[in-house]
């Protein structure tokens, strides 16, 4: 009767012990999440052209801090600030493209990086298709010429008085 | 007895320890919200656990029973796919003013400060299209084309703000995404099931001729589905609901962006004035624009201070 009382307090210490860990652990988990934009930028405000403090590439973990959907605050690589919270997933096996395994980041181990429907299937794509050619080369051009940088949008969006420079609002 | 009762104590406490970190490792404690790809995971976990063969058997039997969703990554080749059928289809007749292209571009960047637009692998891309049909249509990943017809029916930027909220509307809540019919989502989801699988268990071991099968297998899904988008695009056109629910979306950037909420409901009623007779464009795709006016309701009548001051830049650029 007297052993078994004992093996009773024994079970309350290891669950008091294993609880608080188990906690710490999960808030641990919580925290880690993986970026899915090609570069998903922290910004100083909560605002979509607020100065960017950093650059997160896809397949690389950001700290969460804390939710104010639709922003997140985080932090990466020592600096905290502001994200999208759709430039991030706390699904460890995400299928990330070809770019960002080739460039070695890898969120875990089990992602998918690379696989699904990728650069490859693209090419093998275009070959069934070459009445498409002219035009996949068109938006590879796009892609990559017309790119505006934030400098450009905030002036465009301040003469414009939009967002936060708006003189009142709608009514 | 002392000491078996202490490596006792240790041994409960090690036991609870381990099922902490057991749970931890399953992914138990991840937060709710963010995921995007979790039907996807779920059925990728099973196929790649256990030997290659009863992971793939495994993977292919939950792909008939789930819908796979796709990631980020994933949309902009589906959307680049889409995009190109788009062009071609216009014979990649790209508007070769570079001023309008800037122009149109900014007001979209402009209307994507609202944050609660879905972000994209690389962003969105505003493409005019030369054209006097009035048309508007977008691919997933960020691929937004307008002709220039459509252009000018805006009386001013706001309108066309409006018109291009409405397309970022439909990328964002995945519309295009969603015409990916369910056979062709089962039968991509089991590729890549067998496609984890094999890389994860055999480590390399596969041979190039698999490869090249597994890769011609997945392309001839791939094609599948972007048949189904354009189809559902450019030939059916989307259904009412996500019409209207593209324009109720529309209305929640406009105004996190600072653009009239107003320009949606004037821009519809002129495009409703034009008529559907021999038009084409628009009205093969889209509810008529007095039902959509009707169900943007009161909104639509609000007031918005800077609207005439960015008729200047309007003017501007379009010659107006």
């Amino acid at each position: 009767m007297k052993t078994m009382k004992k093996n009773w307090h024994r079970g309350i210490w290891a669950a008091l012990v294993a609880l608080p860990l188990a906690g710490a652990a999960a808030a641990w988990a919580a925290e880690q999440l993986i970026v899915i934009e090609r570069e998903a930028a922290i910004r100083k405000d909560k605002r979509s052209y607020s100065p960017k403090l950093a650059a997160a590439r896809e397949g690389e973990r950001v700290n969460l801090i804390r939710r104010e959907e639709p922003w997140l605050r985080v932090e990466y690589k020592g600096v905290e600030g502001w994200m999208n919270a759709t430039s991030v997933t706390d699904n460890p096996r995400v299928v990330l493209s070809s770019e960002a395994a080739a460039s070695g980041v890898r969120a875990t181990e089990q992602s998918a990086a690379g696989r699904g429907f990728t650069p490859e299937v693209e090419r093998e794509y275009r070959k069934n298709n070459p009445n498409l050619e002219a035009a996949f080369k068109l938006l590879d051009q796009i892609e990559k010429k017309w790119v505006y940088p934030d400098e450009t949008v905030l002036e465009f969006i301040r003469k414009g008085q939009l967002a936060e420079f708006a003189p009142g609002g709608e009514k | 007895m002392k000491t078996l009762r202490r490596k006792k104590t240790m041994f409960a406490i090690a036991a609870a320890l381990a099922a902490a970190a057991g749970a931890l490792a399953s992914g138990l404690f991840f937060a709710p919200g963010c995921r995007l790809v979790e039907s996807t995971a779920d059925t990728l976990a099973d196929a790649t656990a256990g030997t290659a063969a009863s992971g793939l058997f495994r993977g292919a039997a939950r792909a008939a029973e789930s819908f796979r969703d796709y990631s980020l990554a994933e949309e902009h080749y589906i959307g680049r796919a889409v995009a190109a059928q788009i062009l071609s289809q216009f014979d990649n007749r790209i508007h070769p003013n570079q001023q309008l292209q800037s122009y149109v571009n900014l007001i979209g960047q402009a209307v994507l400060s609202a944050p609660e637009a879905q972000r994209t692998l690389t962003g969105y891309h505003f493409i005019v299209l030369e054209g006097d049909p009035v048309q508007a249509v977008s691919a997933p990943g960020g691929f937004v084309f307008v002709t220039e017809g459509a252009i000018r029916q805006a009386k001013d930027e706001d309108e066309i703000a409006a018109l291009l909220a409405h397309e970022v509307a439909h990328v964002s809540l995945k519309h295009g995404i969603k015409a990916i019919k369910s056979e062709t989502r089962k039968n991509s989801l089991a590729l890549l099931a067998q496609s984890a699988g094999q890389i994860v268990v055999e480590a390399g071991k596969q041979s190039g001729s698999a490869q090249s099968q597994q890769l011609a297998e997945l392309t001839a899904v791939f094609g599948d589905a972007i048949q189904d988008i354009t189809g559902d695009l450019l030939v059916k056109g989307y259904s009412r609901d996500l019409e209207f629910e593209a324009d109720k979306i529309a209305m929640v950037y406009l105004k996190s962006s600072g653009y009239a909420r107003a320009a949606l409901a004037s821009y519809l009623k002129k495009i409703g004035a034009l008529g559907t007779g021999g038009k084409g464009g628009w009205f093969e795709t889209h509810p008529s624009p007095q039902e959509r006016i009707a169900e943007l309701g009161d909104l639509a009548a609000a007031t918005n201070p800077g609207r005439d001051l960015r008729r200047g830049r309007y003017g501007k650029t379009l010659g107006g």
